[in-house]
């Protein structure tokens, strides 16, 4: 899997998270917390669908190596 | 035979568009299945049957909008509980205690929708473009009567010789859409003649407002009303979660990512086990007093992020266990932020929490929705020195604020409630 694909992966269960972002450009380095306003049960939606969608269980303690759709993508590509 | 009528969901809803029928005449339905979906100021509702039988009839077409009351079905008794009731009869004797059927409409149903006034009434307020929230009923209790909305149709009476406009300008005034009062009249007296509504520009054409600018008006007019009529206090503690976020995050090391739980349930279940002693704070007020209820359905304010603030019932908020009062949470926020709530879940809340988020303020003074009578307002989750057997150690704190009505409560009931809340805090094992 590329990282070109999984980054289309972690936007896609990212819109299903939060639908009312659809329009606002994602880049890589931006604070998805701060920037999207995304609270604890939105990552959590967020982790939950990356696991079904790519099989990656993301414990909470590494919830500090993915507040970037970029280190995100790091993350999972080491790992699927 | 019952009918299905258009349910109030708010308090300044007065019609909504059937957007979709889920059934078809000469379908079977039991009581709490979806039947409908009905566009609101709020996004598209999905609205339960509180009525179990046949469909028999539809009697509105989807896309049409019809005022709150309207029947817009017929359905058959099939041996439901509280089926067979003529709701007709019913709904103008305000006799109906069925929740849901006739949401809010009646007298006994939480004071959702204004004024009291049944569906003939509300009709009349529809066709002849009058709020009911403006009306002043001269009925029983309030109740608003087919004359007091003729009374409130009808134009005020023109201040005599204030504005002085000859008929033909005013034809002319009428034809192209211009408010005479904004004119300055030219002729003896200051009289508006033809010549000078000619000269005056038309009003630009008024821009239809936004789903979001709509619903910005429902929260304005909720909290309007809100700031009127209830004389609020606040009482506030300051919690430490320590405990609560250490359970948490042990607890989670050992869940599944699909079991995991967040620090917000948490204060949703302490919430609502803190109101079992506490009932004052779970209630409406209804016609003038406050109606204790009997089940916890704590409303959760859920900020949308195109704009808007819904805060539906996560019902029965004491019950169940934690992962599956976390289930109800996730789905319910999902479907907050999809637009897909359900009547029910619109119209119960007993009490509200909101929290303003992991990272904002550290504490809100938050103003109750009405009908219910308190409002719980949590800040964001802080870092800050703290005493603990003597020592000053770093501890996780939250400000918990309580919002009440005053009428129903005081205080220093207010303040035993906190008190309970953090208590239970200290043992989330137990929540």
């Amino acid at each position: 899997m590329t990282r070109e694909e999984i980054r289309a992966t972690l936007l896609k269960c990212l819109f299903d998270v939060a639908p009312e972002i659809g329009d606002e450009e994602i880049e890589s380095d931006m604070d998805l917390r701060d920037e999207l306003d995304l609270d604890s049960m939105d990552i959590l939606r967020w982790v939950q669908g990356i696991h079904k969608a790519l099989g990656v269980e993301i414990p909470e303690e590494d919830y500090g190596e993915i507040t970037t759709l970029g280190e995100t993508v790091d993350y999972v590509a080491a790992r699927v | 035979m019952a009918e299905f009528l258009m349910p109030s969901l708010g308090a300044d809803m007065t019609s909504g568009t059937l957007a979709k029928w889920r059934v078809t005449a000469g379908d079977t339905v039991k009581q709490g299945d979806i039947i409908a979906e009905v566009e609101t100021d709020k996004g598209i509702i999905e609205i339960e049957v509180f009525e179990s039988g046949a469909v028999q009839k539809l009697l509105v077409n989807e896309g049409e909008k019809v005022p709150v009351g309207t029947p817009l079905a017929e359905i058959g008794s099939g041996g439901g509980a509280g089926s067979g009731a003529d709701t007709g009869a019913d709904v103008d004797a305000g006799a109906d205690t069925r929740p849901g059927l006739i949401l809010s409409a009646g007298s006994s149903g939480p004071d959702l929708s204004g004024p009291m006034a049944s569906p003939a009434v509300r009709r009349k307020a529809h066709e002849l473009d009058v709020p009911l929230e403006r009306i002043r009923g001269s009925g029983e209790h309030g109740r608003v009567t087919l004359d007091d909305v003729r009374s409130a149709a009808r134009p005020p009476a023109k201040p005599c010789g204030r504005l002085r406009i000859s008929p033909y300008a005013r034809r002319i005034a009428e034809e192209r859409g211009i408010d005479v009062s904004s004119i300055r009249g030219s002729g003896p007296g200051g009289a508006i003649q033809a010549k000078d509504v000619s000269n005056a520009k038309a009003q630009p054409p008024l821009k239809p407002a936004s789903p979001a600018e709509r619903m910005q008006q429902v929260i304005a007019a909720a909290m309007t009303r809100a700031n009127d009529e209830i004389p609020h206090y606040y009482v506030e503690h300051t919690s430490d979660m320590g405990n609560a976020l250490t359970w948490l995050k042990q607890t989670n090391a050992s869940l599944g990512v699909n079991q995991r739980l967040v620090s917000g349930v948490l204060m949703l279940r302490a919430v609502a086990l803190a109101l079992r002693k506490h009932r004052k704070l779970n209630a409406t007020w209804q016609h003038g007093e406050a109606v204790p209820s009997e089940e916890i359905h704590v409303g959760l304010a859920i900020s949308l992020r195109g704009g808007g603030l819904v805060a539906p019932a996560v019902r029965n908020t004491d019950e169940g266990s934690l992962s599956d009062l976390m289930a109800r949470m996730t789905d319910l926020v999902a479907r907050a932020r999809a637009g897909t709530l359900r009547s029910s879940e619109i119209t119960s809340a007993t009490i509200t929490l909101t929290s303003l988020g992991e990272r904002g303020v550290e504490s809100v003074m938050p103003i109750i929705f009405p009908p219910q009578v308190a409002i719980v307002g949590c800040g964001a989750l802080v870092e800050r020195p703290w005493v603990v057997d003597g020592q000053i150690v770093a501890r996780p704190v939250m400000h918990v604020t309580l919002g009440a009505d005053h009428r129903v409560s005081n205080g220093h009931q207010g303040s035993r409630f906190l008190s309970a809340l953090d208590r239970l805090l200290q043992e989330p094992e137990k929540l």
